[in-house]
């Protein structure tokens, strides 16, 4: 075996050594803050647990979500479509399923912005 | 391709050496005489035998079909153990690698490592997500993808392939890749 740098496809596609990895709590605080804006509430108020789904990013979410009118049904599919649109755009990793499970409803009566 | 000293060094790493197993037989051989000898030299001179004559041995083996059975078992199992160490190759696992200068063999253990690495760096992975078999022809090369991002098998393949033929390894090894369906997450 000669010298020198391990076998390579093609030395100038892969011109940047290493690798970037992105960790289990990291998509979990990320998704966080996405599926609280999606679900109109806070950042912080979700949990979210990411796992493996044959190769994909299975994402579970359990939550509050924002009374303001919407069909609750209606606000949680479109944000099914936000959550997972966002997290591919944020992080490249491909989406195999969004579940969210809603614990509460907050309604925003009184508060004017 | 080297020639001479150099192959026959290499042959001599790759290949179990018989002298263990021609020592051990040579020495039951030799005991065997040495008592066949020593006991019929007793029996010539009509003295009292050292442990016990050998035709006192067959009739006793003969009075009794457990000690014949018994015994027929352990030579029986002798043969085949003598058989086996005389017609199986004794190959180590390891390989041939050529060379203009050296006569280079690496285990195949080291092998699979060297490919593993490779593969893990080429498909972006962790090095731990790669698990890399050597047969004696055949190298599979095992990758469970990162979860979310995909890793396509020809360019896993073709890395193990290039590496092997760039060693020149003998005897010489096909690649295949296998891209496990589900990931890990970091």
């Amino acid at each position: 075996m000669s010298a020198g740098a391990p076998a390579r496809l093609d030395p100038e596609a892969t011109a940047m050594p290493g690798r970037s990895v992105i960790s289990s709590r990291a998509y979990e605080q990320l998704i966080r803050a996405v599926a609280g804006e999606a679900l109109g509430v806070g950042r912080r108020e979700s949990a979210v647990r990411v796992s493996d789904a044959g190769g994909r990013l299975a994402i579970a979410i359990t939550g509050p979500a924002g009374g303001d009118g919407q069909p609750v049904v209606e606000l949680v599919e479109s944000a099914r479509a936000t959550i997972t649109e966002r997290t591919v755009a944020l992080t490249g990793a491909a989406v195999g399923e969004v579940s969210i499970h809603i614990t509460d409803i907050r309604f925003r009566e009184g508060r004017t912005r | 391709m080297t020639t001479g000293v150099s192959a026959r060094a290499a042959r001599r790493m790759r290949f179990r050496s018989r002298s263990a197993a021609v020592i051990v037989a040579l020495l039951a051989v030799t005991l065997g005489a040495v008592y066949l000898g020593t006991e019929a030299a007793l029996v010539l001179l009509s003295q009292p035998p050292l442990v016990s004559a050998p035709f006192g041995l067959l009739d006793a083996a003969d009075a009794d079909p457990l000690v014949s059975g018994g015994a027929a078992a352990v030579l029986a199992l002798i043969g085949v153990v003598c058989l086996v160490c005389a017609v199986t190759p004794g190959r180590f696992r390891r390989r041939f690698i050529a060379d203009e200068r050296a006569t280079i063999v690496v285990d195949d253990d080291v092998l699979a490592s060297s490919i593993s690495r490779s593969v893990a760096i080429e498909a972006k992975v962790a090095r731990s997500q790669v698990r890399t078999s050597l047969g004696r022809r055949r190298a599979e090369v095992r990758v469970t993808p990162t979860t979310g991002f995909d890793v396509s098998d020809e360019p896993v393949r073709q890395v193990g392939e290039q590496l092997l033929a760039r060693g020149g390894v003998t005897p010489p090894v096909k690649t295949r890749a296998v891209i496990e369906r589900s990931g890990v997450i970091a």
